[in-house]
């Protein structure tokens, strides 16, 4: 369960405040996948690192029970000069995973991202569809009681699309998925509620359908 | 030569629902067999991967099947025999037999539904669905358990529909009363909250071993002239400094061989300048942080971790190297040698951090920054001792901590006192305040590391 407190969140820019959140507490509830839309800029991405732990409310609390996946992006944390080998191995060490577990994990991935010989290859030679590929597979490899998605899921060719369709409804039945998409028919797939982030409040709709309403008259 | 295999040598049958193969071989015959595939028309169904004479299927559907043998030939060459193709009558499972199998099960606001009993009754399962009220959620999924997190309670309705042996959709329905436990964020004790958001030691020692392998394979990982280029680099310093020195007709430096005094001077130089690097750490790790356990401290104490290990390594080996070539290696004080290597590494620690601070905020600020290292090799004593300075200028050079570590260091080298200017108790507090101004500089920033560049 992750529950906002009172929670306050701003950037300043230029000496003026600009709310991502004001005030807002609000509780997730395990169970129930949630789409969040909103404007370019509204602090879609910013909400989804705050319920991650990275980054922390200016006032208020966030409490975290459970573990939670990295926001799953097209941008990751991997090093361009090492392989994505190598690259998995070092996120299967900072989470404590180590020898036949790992090799799992590897394999798992490999056979996922299915990217052949490039999986040997320094990463900077990757094209971004294909590191995409290749986080998505990592964080499917782990079992997470929340996954964070930005925007990563109907990337890619049409049969990678249908293996990360199908990989996350398998998901689905053991985790909640907080999702940040602007492309809609991902969200009906995936999500039950919808949340509409607009001038630091978040907007609770219980019918997704109605959350994407509003935000296709508004956007 | 033998004869190669013909169908007629291929016998197949079914019971029940599983196929039987048997291959026929001569007794002089030298074939052997690799592999059979189970298939319907041209599409294979399932592959066995055996030698043996005998393989068996279980098939799920009622359609015509043929099996084709592949096998190696007493040359070596690959051969393939397509079996005759049978059509077997299987007898589909009553619906009441299956349900029996399924079992549904309830734990901790989960409907879990098992079907794993009955894999060999039916050819697939098709979909799960759970209906409560006029509330319906479909999952369309082959796995054969399948857990389903509910929101409310209620009477559940779950239907599991899958295909029979003769691909007609079956439907089988259970009744399940469900109860929905409501965990409100006052059942949380803080306790519990502060132990989860405590990283626990056992999870920073694998952080800091993933970070130090992966700063390994970043620097040097690229070809094995990378490894040599550890020594390379202090070798090249060494020998200009030692030939210098040479051609200036000196032999000792307050008592030690000019080698052993050039390098107890450079490594220290060259471990605390690594130090600069913590200037660019923020910004060239920023994606890193993504990762809720990482944390920018992990990443300078790794990185100081390192250096350090590289540094004792390329040390212990020049000493080694003086020692062969006959130079006289004595440790007298190795106390003040241990303590002066803690201390330089806590100083190196500290320095990283308000390094790394600094260049955060002000990235322009790096170049005046590599200019100080480059004044320090100078005033750092790497190549004098501060006994050859003129008494009345000393005082001002001892404000340099560095300089004080490196004597401490050479001057455990030698048999004689320390010179009483070195004080130990300036460079602990000197170095206790840069610990402790990094680790404040360090504490009041870390959340704003993460912050985006747009809004800094």
């Amino acid at each position: 369960m992750i529950i906002l407190d009172n929670v306050t969140k701003f950037y300043r820019v230029r000496n003026f405040r600009h709310y991502v959140l004001r005030e807002v507490t609000y509780q997730f509830k395990s169970g129930i996948s949630i789409g969040i839309l909103g404007k370019n800029g509204a602090g879609k991405s910013t909400l989804l690192r705050m319920l991650g732990g990275i980054e922390h409310p200016n006032i208020g609390k966030i409490h975290i029970t459970g573990s939670v996946s990295w926001p799953v992006a097209l941008t990751a944390g991997f090093l361009p000069t090492l392989s994505a080998r190598d690259n998995i191995k070092f996120v299967c060490r900072i989470y404590g995973k180590t020898g036949l577990e790992a090799k799992r994990i590897i394999d798992y991935v490999r056979e996922f991202a299915d990217i052949g010989e490039h999986f040997d290859v320094p990463m900077r030679s990757y094209s971004s569809g294909m590191k995409g590929r290749v986080n998505f597979g990592l964080s499917m490899a782990f079992d997470f009681d929340y996954y964070l998605v930005d925007e990563v899921i109907g990337v890619g060719d049409p049969s990678f699309k249908k293996k990360s369709s199908d990989a996350f409804n398998e998901k689905r039945t053991n985790s909640t998925m907080i999702m940040v998409s602007h492309n809609v028919e991902t969200l009906r797939d995936t999500c039950d509620i919808g949340i509409y982030l607009h001038d630091g409040k978040i907007d609770v709709y219980e019918d997704l359908e109605e959350a994407i309403k509003i935000y296709q008259s508004q956007c | 030569m033998t004869k190669l295999i013909t169908d007629h040598d291929v016998s197949i049958s079914n019971s029940n629902n599983e196929i039987t193969l048997h291959v026929e071989l001569g007794n002089d015959s030298k074939h052997t067999i690799v592999a059979y595939y189970l298939l319907h028309g041209n599409a294979v169904i399932e592959k066995i991967f055996s030698s043996a004479l005998e393989c068996s299927f279980i098939i799920r559907r009622n359609q015509s099947y043929r099996v084709k043998v592949f096998y190696k030939d007493e040359c070596g060459n690959n051969q393939a025999v397509f079996s005759k193709t049978i059509k077997p009558e299987l007898i589909c499972t009553s619906i009441d037999e299956i349900k029996n199998n399924i079992t549904i099960g309830f734990d901790k606001n989960k409907i879990i539904c098992d079907t794993s009993k009955c894999n060999n009754l039916f050819y697939r399962i098709k979909s799960y669905e759970f209906i409560l009220d006029d509330y319906n959620d479909k999952i369309e999924s082959n796995h054969s358990i399948i857990k389903y997190n509910i929101k409310k309670s209620g009477d559940y309705k779950v239907i599991v529909a899958y295909e029979d042996y003769n691909g007609v959709i079956q439907f089988v329905e259970f009744k399940l009363h469900a109860i929905y436990e409501e965990i409100s964020s006052h059942l949380i004790d803080s306790k519990s909250l502060e132990n989860i958001s405590e990283k626990s030691l056992r999870l920073i020692f694998y952080i800091l071993y993933a970070f130090i392998f992966r700063e390994f394979q970043r620097k040097y990982d690229s070809g094995y002239f990378r490894y040599f280029s550890i020594f390379v680099g202090p070798a090249v310093r060494l020998g200009l400094l030692v030939f210098i020195f040479t051609l200036m007709g000196r032999h000792t430096v307050v008592g030690l061989s000019i080698p052993l005094f050039i390098l107890t001077g450079l490594l220290p130089y060259s471990f605390f300048s690594s130090a600069g690097n913590c200037l660019t750490i923020v910004s060239g790790n920023k994606a890193l942080l993504n990762y809720r356990q990482i944390k920018i401290i992990d990443v300078i104490l790794s990185n100081v971790i390192m250096e350090l290990l590289v540094s004792c390594v390329v040390f212990c080996s020049g000493v080694l190297v003086c020692k062969y070539f006959g130079l006289n290696v004595i440790i007298y004080n190795p106390l003040s040698l241990i303590l002066s290597c803690i201390v330089l590494f806590v100083l190196t620690f500290g320095l990283g951090m308000v390094l790394s601070v600094i260049g955060f905020y002000f990235a322009e600020f790096s170049y005046a920054i590599q200019v100080l290292f480059r004044a320090l090799f100078y005033l750092s004593g790497v190549f004098f001792s501060i006994e050859n300075i003129p008494i009345q200028y000393q005082r001002y050079l001892l404000w340099n901590p560095l300089l004080q570590i490196i004597e401490f260091i050479r001057f455990s080298f030698v048999s004689f006192d320390l010179p009483r200017e070195l004080s130990y108790t300036y460079l602990i507090k000197c170095t206790l305040t840069i610990f402790l101004l990094g680790l404040s500089m360090y504490f009041v920033n870390r959340n704003k590391f993460m912050i985006n560049d747009r809004a800094r």
